[in-house]
């Protein structure tokens, strides 16, 4: 991870239209409201999550499919959370229309393995937790100690991981 | 039950317009803070969780708020009952410790991974491809470990 090219890209970064603040904002928003408006509390602040979203969506798939009983929240016994596909849908759409649509692959086929075992290693942890990133920052506007635990250790260990990296590249 | 199927596709949709546009992701932000002493994406962090309390706040008709551990938070499958102490704590450490190391190896956290698979990038799509399986993996064998070994 060279610093240079780092706030290079940093700077690049800064030009573009919508700040993350901004984005943040938005999307907790509409996060923290979807649950009232769409009159669904149980889980509480369950409104946005990538992982457990995901989960529901899967394990209601399989379910039927399979015969299994994999667990799902109490809310989406029939019907799966869209959230998952939302996302890639309207991040298509963003990257289409500002003709950011550019497919990149590896320079190994070793990084495809390594991101499949951490894409397995972030979602079992994340559904430890039994939230994201994003869902954990909900639960604490939403009032829970123990999600601010959670996210104070996500601080962490990204920094124990930061730490990590960079003495792999130094070496 | 349609209404909150349709509202998470919705949102779901305006929150990768957004992180498509903004780059925001909030382990990267927390990994910039620390590694080069910007707050860019950090920002992104911090106005999610003012504006989601704000949305609370406002919308606050028909659910107790604050909400805490004894409702029913912590355990893998959200609903299922967990009390507030030494077993809680530790989930909470173990799980966001496991989050935070290995989304920073990943390059971001999920959403931002979800947002790159949209763009085009293969290492993201295998990526998301090993979350569904990591989530079936986790009902087949690590959720009754994790629920022997903390009784929640």
């Amino acid at each position: 991870m060279n610093k240079d090219k780092n706030e290079e890209e940093f700077s690049k970064i800064k030009n573009f239209r919508i700040n993350p603040w901004m984005a943040g904002a938005i999307i907790g928003f509409f996060a923290a409201s979807l649950q009232q408006i769409a009159s669904m509390t149980k889980p509480p602040a369950y409104g946005f999550c990538m992982a457990c979203h995901a989960r529901d969506l899967i394990n209601s798939i399989i379910n039927p499919i399979a015969g299994t009983n994999l667990g799902i929240a109490g809310i989406v016994t029939s019907i799966p959370t869209l959230t998952i596909i939302g996302v890639l849908l309207g991040s298509f759409v963003a990257a289409i229309i500002f003709k950011e649509f550019k497919v990149t692959k590896a320079k190994f086929n070793v990084s495809y393995l390594k991101m499949f075992i951490l894409g397995i290693l972030v979602m079992n942890f994340a559904l430890i937790l039994s939230a994201c990133p994003i869902r954990t920052s909900l639960r604490v506007a939403h009032g829970d100690i123990i999600a601010l635990v959670g996210l104070i250790c996500i601080g962490i260990g990204a920094i124990i991981g930061t730490i990590v990296l960079e003495r792999r590249i130094e070496v | 039950m349609e209404a909150y199927v349709i509202g998470t596709l919705i949102v779901g949709f305006i929150a990768g317009y957004l992180g498509q546009r903004s780059r925001m992701c909030f382990v990267g932000g927390i990994r910039d803070l620390y590694l080069i002493k910007s707050t860019h994406l950090f920002k992104g962090l911090i106005g999610f969780l003012i504006a989601a309390f704000a949305g609370y706040i406002l919308f606050n008709n028909n659910i107790a708020f604050p909400w805490f551990v004894e409702k029913g938070a912590l355990s893998a499958i959200p609903g299922a009952p967990c009390i507030l102490g030494i077993p809680a704590l530790s989930i909470a450490i173990i799980g966001g410790l496991g989050i935070g190391f290995f989304a920073v190896l990943s390059g971001g956290c999920p959403f931002r991974n979800t947002v790159m698979t949209a763009e085009g990038n293969l290492k993201a799509l295998w990526y998301v491809i090993g979350f569904f399986v990591g989530a079936v993996i986790f009902h087949l064998f690590i959720f009754g470990f994790i629920q022997s070994l903390f009784g929640c």
